[in-house]
């Protein structure tokens, strides 16, 4: 619904984008954090989803882009980029030193059960289906109800619960520790 | 208590916490911010002031299409745009091939070393760009992803190719030169890409469509009108056609061509020749001069010696083997699932029959589908909501609409099919005078308490919604309360005990209520008709149709018999329908196969025309018909002598002139047409369409001869008055040559409108518009390798135990409309629309088979074809218009009948 109303008003407007910046940069931040555990990652989010907002040349109208639009797309950015970390298999050294700067879980003087935990789970997120992420997060780290998530992907409420009992049944599975030492990501 | 301890439950629900409360620093929230706006907005727009970021402030124009990146081109080869600016013309240049040459052509004029600009674009790594990269990875990771990817759509812009992924090299190769292509760079259709040794790729082409590359693979894209077309001299590539509403993707190697209209599959072209193997939907192959259709798990080779490898391995260099092995899995499963759904039983007994009006002399019947279609819909749904695969596989064609409008329509089946008995029936009227009258639909209720509340709310909906056509209204019980009709076409609806009777005359729902009542006192349970139609509900029910031919043919009949039109009874007498007794339709579905069957029956045994096919013989014409064929009619027939006897009857009936012009012709001419036409023949004849049909259809004619000496001399003498006629008009010449080739004579009748070669073999006469037809015709013969013998024609033969047919008729024009749409397309005799719908009538025409069996006193047509009736639910009620629902239909379906009748 949101790129329809885009598309129909090709026109940038400064005062509208920065409107809506000011309104939702905290909210697409928080989101892609929690998705991707690192700051830089959910900087990288933020300015991808506002970019894209340029970049279509649209003038956004501030009434016509609710929250969910902007947890949607910081959701969906922030699990590209856990994906991305789930399939990669270089990274460069650069980015490397700032994630090992960043998640303070990898750091031997504060490695910490939970933070592995976290990490695990989300680079098992990243390396699950789009959809299914896409859900999960919606659900379980953005906080929406399954009517709404249902509403917002124009999917049967239905399928959102079947689709969530497949992904944490998924997800416990793979954040299990094994023989409770760390387990690499196939 | 120990991570290791707790249950994995609890274990994620206690991370999904940690991970909702990690906090985060509101300074640090409030630097990226800053930081994150300034490079949207630029250093230009330091100027002004913001509310937010005092010195970071947005001066956003809008780039406008082309036009506006273009007219920023100067400043940004001059490297002063700002660079959140340089990050969007970048973005944009990797998708514009046009703003692309205005670049180049930039640079040519400014900087003349290429190697320069690379240099500058190397340069302006600066913080933003390498945001900007990061921005555009994150782009390329969402094409990676195959949701997001659909969500998006294709980002080549018309008559481009993008690079998707690269592993290794892929380099567009133009002459001598080559040209090293990465991710996100785009290659005009008609140009050649090649992969390395070693590497492989994706390319997303314009309509979406995603081509996986093997190592040296060699391809190139090109645009025809609405086909795409892949042209693949050498290599390896997995295609996932992308759906589309128009036009077909093709895949042309050296010696095949695979056409798709949105499915998965793999074309490996290599020296010995091409191997195609399907992973999901079905695919056109055409290749040595035959067509294969292949569906999932399915491959064909052009060349025996190619053999033939498991799917599996085929396509096990592939990235995405796994999701693709997986989806082959869940569609098998899929299919094997749905092979249990069970259909509705047949019917044996019905007590709707017995309730029908007196004046019933059609009669129709179709079972409660409600079942079946739900119980079809929701193991697909099952599968879909446990298979991401599928769920993948289901949003990328476009699941979310089609989804949409099937919940509705599942909606209401369930709804209305739980409130209704095992079938629906429908009767028509003849009212006495002749004139179908009325129509009464019936059926049974589970719950009729329940339903009427129901009946009224739907019918309250159908109704505010209705736009024209007759509205709905809802009989009270006691139908003394019932006001009478008013002027516009109703539907009345009315609940009677556990019958739901529906129709649009309160009369005719009066007698059904009355019969229902009192069933002993009904007349109509006393007629032949109705003895007849229990005797098919006997025998199983499943789709009924059942016409009383002998009140609808005695009626017209009689409604023909003033002195106008005295002369057309006579002929209908002469044809033999007269004696027409009922015509019974049945539709049973027995395993994945619809039977089909109409059982004409007659008083006595038959005669004139309806006597013409003669009782099932073996057809020896066929031989002469190659299984290439793609439409046929064969038929063997009783005396021809008779035959034209029974036709000169019928046309001297109806024009007592015709016996004195005959014999006036007859002898002007000096053939006779029943001892030199009719007296030589056989009783076998075959009309084929054996070839190509442009530029001249390749027709053929095949029949019995018995005489072959008389008929040629026949022919000689009609060729000689033809000849005669045609010169007198000035014409020019017909002429018949005769020319002995190994051990036959070929004859031709050549004239200035074309020629016809025809040959006698083996008590058959062949003829055809080429001598190269007859040469096949012979040598399908002699092998006897003929269409009888063909894959598809034996597959669409009933299970019967019937050796012969009285006729059949077999089409299989699936692969003769592709070029005729081509060459009509060519030619612009049809208009975008007509085109498309051409190709799609060939592109999902299965071959039919329709056969009749002719016994004394009654004639059996029946056909054969795969699928079930759930299978084709979505044409029948129309998902499109899936909102109408059944109320629409309904009411459509009367309003038609009240088209059909007079308004009172």
């Amino acid at each position: 619904m949101q790129a329809a109303t885009m598309k129909e008003q090709p026109h940038a407007d400064p005062e509208g984008l920065e409107k809506l910046f000011l309104d939702h940069n905290r909210r697409v931040f928080q989101a892609a954090y929690r998705i991707t555990g690192n700051a830089a990652d959910a900087e990288d989010v933020l300015q991808t989803v506002f970019l894209r907002l340029v970049r279509q040349g649209a003038r956004p109208d501030p009434t016509s882009l609710p929250a969910s639009y902007f947890h949607l797309a910081a959701v969906n950015g922030a699990l590209d980029v856990v994906r991305g970390r789930a399939t990669s298999r270089t990274t460069p050294i650069e980015d490397v030193e700032e994630r090992l700067a960043d998640a303070p879980g990898l750091r031997p003087d504060r490695r910490h059960g939970g933070t592995e935990m976290r990490e695990r789970l989300r680079l098992a997120l990243g390396r699950m289906n789009p959809k299914s992420a896409e859900v999960f997060a919606l659900r379980y780290l953005e906080g929406y109800s399954n009517l709404e998530i249902a509403r917002m992907l124009r999917k049967p409420q239905a399928l959102i619960a079947v689709t969530l009992h497949r992904v944490r049944r998924r997800l416990r599975d793979e954040i299990r520790p094994i023989d409770g030492g760390n387990h690499e990501a196939r | 208590m120990k991570r290791d301890d707790i249950n994995p439950n609890e274990l994620l629900d206690l991370t999904v916490r940690e991970i909702q409360e990690e906090s985060i620093d509101p300074a640090l929230m409030d630097s990226v911010a800053a930081r994150v706006w300034s490079r949207l907005s630029g250093p230009a727009a330091s100027a002004t002031t913001s509310q937010s970021f005092p010195r970071e402030v947005p001066e956003l124009h809008a780039i406008r299409g082309c036009a506006g990146f273009q007219a920023l081109i100067p400043v940004y080869v001059a490297g002063s745009l700002p660079p959140a600016r340089a990050l969007l013309v970048e973005d944009h240049l990797r998708e514009c091939h046009a703003c692309r040459r205005s670049l180049a052509e930039r640079r040519e004029g400014g900087r003349p070393a290429p190697d320069a600009s690379t240099a500058l674009a190397g340069r302006r790594r600066t913080p933003a760009v390498r945001w900007g990269l990061a921005a555009a990875a994150a782009l390329g990771a969402i094409l990676v992803g195959l949701g997001a990817w659909q969500r998006l759509g294709p980002t080549a812009t018309p008559g481009e190719a993008q690079v998707q992924w690269v592993q290794g090299a892929i380099h567009r190769v133009s002459g001598a030169a080559t040209h090293p292509l990465g991710p996100g760079e785009t290659f005009a259709y008609g140009q050649e890409v090649r992969t390395a040794k070693g590497s492989r790729a994706a390319i997303v082409l314009a309509d979406g469509s995603r081509v996986e590359m093997n190592d040296r693979s060699e391809m190139s894209v090109r645009q025809g009108g609405r086909d795409t077309t892949i042209d693949l001299p050498r290599g390896d590539i997995i295609v996932q056609a992308a759906k589309r509403t128009s036009g077909h993707l093709f895949v042309q190697s050296g010696d095949a061509r695979v056409s798709v209209t949105g499915t998965i599959f793999a074309v490996n072209h290599g020296t010995k020749g091409s191997r195609v193997s399907v992973i999901e939907g079905e695919v056109r192959v055409a290749h040595s001069a035959q067509e294969d259709v292949l569906r999932a798990g399915d491959q064909v080779s052009t060349h025996p010696s190619l053999g033939k490898v498991p799917v599996a391995e085929e396509i096990a260099w592939s990235r995405d083997v796994d999701r693709y092995l997986a989806l082959m899995s869940e569609m098998a499963s899929i299919r094997r699932d749905l092979e249990q759904v069970k259909n509705p039983s047949l019917r044996y007994s019905t007590a709707l029959l017995d309730a029908m009006p007196a004046g019933t002399v059609v009669y129709g019947a179709i079972p409660n589908l409600s079942g079946t279609l739900i119980e079809a819909n929701s193991r697909i749904q099952e599968h879909i909501a446990q298979s991401e695969v599928l769920r993948d596989w289901f949003d990328r064609s476009g699941g979310d609409q089609g989804e949409r409008a099937l919940e509705r329509i599942f909606d209401k089946i369930r709804v209305l099919g739980n409130h209704l008995g095992s079938e629906i029936v429908l009767s028509v009227q003849e009212d006495g005078g002749g004139d179908l009258g009325g129509m009464v639909m019936m059926a049974e209720l589970k719950e009729p308490v329940e339903f009427r509340p129901f009946l009224e709310a739907e019918v309250g909906k159908a109704n505010a919604e209705s736009r024209g056509g007759p509205s709905l209204r809802v009989l009270p019980v006691d139908l003394h309360f019932a006001q009478p009709a008013k002027g516009s076409p109703e539907i009345l609806l009315w609940v009677h005990g556990d019958r739901l009777v529906a129709g649009m005359s309160l009369d005719l729902i009066r007698q059904v209520g009355a019969n229902i009542d009192a069933p002993r006192s009904n007349a109509f349970l006393a007629t032949d008709f109705r003895q007849r139609i229990a005797e098919s509900y006997r025998a199983g029910a499943g789709w009924l149709f059942c016409a009383d031919l002998q009140r609808l043919v005695s009626q017209a009949m009689e409604t023909g018999s003033s002195p106008a039109s005295g002369t057309h009874a006579g002929a209908l007498q002469r044809t033999g329908i007269e004696d027409a007794r009922h015509l019974i339709l049945e539709v049973k579905e027995s395993g994945d196969r619809t039977n089909a069957r109409a059982v004409l029956t007659f008083d006595e045994p038959r005669r004139g025309m309806a006597s013409w096919l003669a009782a099932p013989a073996p057809m020896g014409a066929l031989t002469f018909v190659s299984p290439d064929a793609t439409v046929l009619a064969a038929f063997v027939v009783k005396e021809p002598v008779l035959l034209l006897a029974d036709l000169f009857g019928m046309i001297e009936a109806s024009n007592p002139e015709f016996g004195d012009r005959l014999a006036e012709f007859e002898s002007e001419n000096g053939v006779s047409l029943r001892d030199d036409v009719a007296g030589p023949l056989g009783g076998e004849f075959v009309v084929a369409l054996d070839g190509p049909v442009l530029p001249v259809p390749a027709w053929k004619v095949v029949f019995e001869v018995y005489d072959p000496i008389r008929l040629q001399q026949t022919i000689e003498r009609v060729v000689a008055k033809l000849d005669a006629l045609s010169r007198q008009d000035g014409k020019g010449r017909v002429s018949l040559q005769s020319e002995p080739s190994r051990g036959r004579t070929f004859h031709s009748v050549t004239s200035s409108t074309g020629e016809i070669h025809y040959v006698y073999v083996d008590g058959y006469l062949v003829a055809a518009p080429r001598r190269a037809l007859l040469d096949r015709a012979i040598q399908s013969h002699e092998s006897g390798y003929g269409l009888a013998e063909s894959q598809t024609f034996r597959s669409l033969m009933p299970e019967d135990g019937r050796a012969n047919f009285s006729a059949v008729l077999y089409q299989n024009v699936g692969p003769l409309l592709g070029p005729v749409a081509q060459g009509l397309s060519q030619g612009r005799a049809l208009t975008p629309d007509q085109q498309s719908a051409v190709k799609s009538l060939g592109a999902g025409a299965p071959a039919t088979l329709a056969y009749a069996y002719c016994e004394e006193n009654r004639i059996i047509f029946a056909s054969s074809g795969k699928g079930t009736i759930a299978s084709s639910f979505g044409g029948l009620f129309g998902l499109d218009g899936g909102e109408q629902g059944v109320a629409q239909i309904f009411r459509q379906a009367m309003a038609h009948v009240s088209h059909e009748r007079e308004p009172h």
